[in-house]
């Protein structure tokens, strides 16, 4: 599970072209690291990777959040 | 009077005051056709100023619009030669200067003895970026017009305005001018004051007589309830509605409009504004100069919003004064499609009338109005437009096809994007039909989900094949052909598989699967979308999952919450977007489109360039959000015999909105018309 969490962060700091590695506590939503069609493929790299079936409900935002929340919830022995 | 106030066939019939020679404007618009529908049936010439190119085109669109009022009516039209008598075509525009009306027709009309000028054309444009050409029309025009009717000695001049020149105002609104402006909702009912005030000064100026007459929101006929061809008023709202009502029913959240919850709607059908018009002649236009062409009673919006949504099939819109948190990314998408109407949701008037009154509209009587323009809307949707074909394709697959214009003319075949509805491409083919037969189909699998969906047959060569079978079907040996978005690359395959069968090719904004050179860009749209739909074309799950996130299981988000999780239906032109979400509409379209799209892009790098000599225009816009310019430029490079248009200032769907979309292909396929 570890690999498949590393390989969500290094998927999203490619895909921003981030210089430095987004921290793992940053509020992607607010910070316009996600956003539109980016925000959706980062909901479906999240269930590809950990394996989880993912629900759209209320919760899920505050689930994705940051990379620390995805972590925790998804990917749990990373 | 010998009839019921309002019934217009026994007005007809016994009225014998109306005899005089008049001129018209605005007869090819809905208000003006009705009234000389109604209008010819007394004594007197017509004569109507028509935009048109000779008196023959300017007779075919004055006939064009009676017949579409006598089918509102389900009355026969007149004899064609009793008509020809009756009214006769002058060609002009108020815009121009002379109204654009030579010399000739100029004395024919100083001859003519006519003692009115009935003036009905407007422009019905209200946004801000119009204002110029929205004053030009309706102001400048209208003092021109009556330049000219001074020049051939009319009495009067009859200006028909609109009752929501009150502009904000509430409460009872007089028939006068409204001295003091009143702020208005928009540059529509601005110009329309303008026009009442420059009405009042020119005809006080030069001793012409006046009269102003202001229907409030006009409807179909009331004799039959349908909607007589208007897609104005409360049928340009209720269109929004429907064109959307696919989205709206999977919308979990309420669309709510700022407004009053007592905001009422005055409504008027059309024959009982004609009905107006013709006893004030009657009756020599009475005492007074301004009339309001009224309902006697009004209908709460909110009421007929209950009454629209219960004939659409939806159930999202709340009148509320204030919304309680930020738009969501729909609401402000919504309310971009429904500007013209927000200034509509506040308003609480009471249009004084000193006209007898009329039958009042109901709610009941609303609600068929709102019944049967549904039933045209879907009439519509179903493909007036098109001779709709059924042509069994190469693998014997049905495809939907259709086509428009004389089946003597070359060939036309227009490509359209992957899984895009007809509704798309509509505008350009009426624009080329007098000049080809125009012939499309609807993409298999999207959005013609009754095809079983092939992963192996999922390649821009499938949909190649699809054309070929098509012109041989229509046994067309070679046509032009244009492609616009993803159906480029199709237009690409097939000039690489099938060269002997294209004349040529127009490419417009392509997406495609050339591989572009150092340097050069592509959307971020594009980009997103390439690394989006592989993932959701890998299974149906990642489809159903992304439909969720779109269309809500959310409903506590934040402002930037909503914001990320809705913004793809408002990616694209906000015009469009009950076509663009098309191919979203379910998971299953959804996983056929990603696939589709995504297997596209993965094509050959040079998007079968290489092998093609048929001669090709591409077309690219600089304010392209979807497919960059770039890739024009590209692809350019890449064809043998290509050129490149390149515009300064289009988007993605100039093809859409621009005539010099289609002039510009017409130019092209002439040229090589082998």
């Amino acid at each position: 599970m570890k690999e498949q969490y590393l390989e969500l962060v290094e998927w999203l700091n490619d895909k921003k072209k981030m210089i430095q590695a987004i921290p793992e506590t940053l509020d992607l939503i607010d910070n316009d690291i996600l956003n539109s069609l980016l925000f959706a493929e980062y909901i479906m790299m999240i269930g590809d990777l950990s394996g989880v079936e993912i629900e759209v409900n209320d919760d899920l935002l505050e689930q994705v959040r940051t990379l620390a929340l995805v972590k925790s919830n998804y990917f749990v022995s990373a | 009077m010998n009839y019921q106030y309002g019934d217009i066939h026994e007005f007809a019939l016994t009225e014998n005051q109306i005899n005089n020679n008049i001129l018209v404007t605005g007869v090819t618009g809905f208000l003006g056709s009705n009234y000389i529908f109604w209008r010819s049936r007394f004594p007197g010439k017509i004569y109507v100023l028509v935009r048109a190119k000779d008196t023959h085109a300017a007779w075919l669109r004055t006939i064009d619009a009676l017949e579409s009022c006598a089918r509102s009516y389900n009355l026969p039209l007149a004899d064609r030669t009793e008509l020809e008598n009756k009214i006769v075509c002058i060609t002009g525009d108020i815009t121009k200067e002379n109204c654009d009306i030579c010399d000739v027709d100029i004395a024919k009309l100083t001859k003519a003895n006519i003692t009115e000028i009935w003036h009905c054309a407007a422009s019905l444009s209200f946004e801000e970026r119009h204002r110029d050409r929205i004053v030009k029309t309706n102001v400048t025009g209208t003092k021109s017009l009556m330049a000219m009717g001074k020049q051939f000695g009319i009495q009067r001049f009859i200006y028909i305005s609109t009752a929501y020149t009150a502009g904000q105002l509430s409460g009872d609104i007089p028939e006068q001018i409204h001295e003091h402006n009143p702020n208005f909702s928009n540059c529509y009912e601005e110009s329309k004051d303008m026009a009442e005030k420059t009405v009042a000064k020119f005809c006080n100026d030069n001793n012409m007589n006046w009269v102003i007459l202001r229907p409030s929101i006009v409807i179909g006929p009331h004799i039959t309830q349908c909607s007589g061809g208007t897609r104005f008023g409360i049928y340009g709202f209720a269109k929004e509605i429907f064109l959307l009502r696919d989205t709206l029913k999977n919308v979990q959240s309420r669309l709510r409009l700022i407004g009053e919850e007592d905001s009422q709607l005055n409504l008027i059908p059309v024959d009982q504004v004609v009905f107006d018009m013709l006893y004030i002649e009657s009756i020599n236009f009475g005492e007074q100069n301004v009339y309001h062409l009224s309902n006697s009673n009004n209908i709460l919006l909110n009421d007929y919003f209950k009454v629209l949504e219960k004939n659409m099939g939806t159930d999202c819109l709340r009148l509320i004064n204030k919304r309680d948190s930020k738009p969501s990314s729909l609401e402000k998408l919504f309310d971009r499609k429904t500007a013209f109407y927000a200034g509509y949701y506040k308003t609480k008037k009471n249009f004084l009338r000193s006209l007898p009154s009329h039958k009042a509209v109901n709610l009941q009587e609303v609600n068929n109005y709102m019944h049967n323009y549904r039933e045209e809307l879907i009439n519509e949707e179903q493909g007036s437009v098109f001779n709709r074909h059924y042509v069994n394709s190469w693998d014997d697959e049905k495809l939907c096809t259709h086509t428009l214009g004389d089946n003597t003319k070359p060939a036309l075949v227009i490509v359209n994007a992957f899984g895009m509805p007809i509704d798309f491409i509509t505008p350009l083919a009426k624009r080329l039909a007098n000049d080809y037969q125009i012939i499309t189909w609807d993409s298999r699998w999207v959005p013609s989900l009754t095809h079983r969906f092939d992963l192996e047959k999922c390649d821009s060569l499938t949909h190649a094949k699809d054309l070929i079978a098509i012109l041989d079907h229509f046994n067309i040996d070679k046509c032009f052909i244009t492609g616009w978005s993803s159906g480029v690359q199709v237009c690409l395959r097939t000039m690489s598989e099938f060269a002997d069968r294209i004349k040529c090719a127009i490419l417009l904004n392509g997406g495609i699967s050339l591989k572009l050179s150092e340097g050069s860009q592509i959307t971020e749209y594009e980009e997103n979308i390439r690394s989006l739909l592989p993932k959701i074309g890998k299974n149906k799950r990642m489809a159903k999952l992304y439909c969720d996130l779109i269309y809500g299981g959310t409903t506590q988000l934040k402002e930037k919450d909503e914001e990320s999780m809705s913004t793809i239906l408002t990616s694209t032109d906000p015009h469009l977007l009950y076509m663009t979400s098309m191919p979203f509409r379910t998971p299953e379209a959804l996983y056929r489109y990603a696939n589709m799209m995504s297997r596209m892009f993965a094509e050959q790098d040079d998007a079968y360039t290489s092998s093609i000599d048929t001669p090709v225009l591409v077309y690219g816009g600089l304010n392209d959000k979807i497919t960059h310019p770039d890739v024009a430029k590209n692809l350019t490079s890449a064809l043998k015999n290509a050129k490149l248009h390149i515009s300064n200032d289009k988007d993605h769907f100039a093809q859409f909105y621009e005539r010099s979309v289609a002039q510009m292909i017409n130019k092209f396929c002439q040229q090589h018309n082998i």
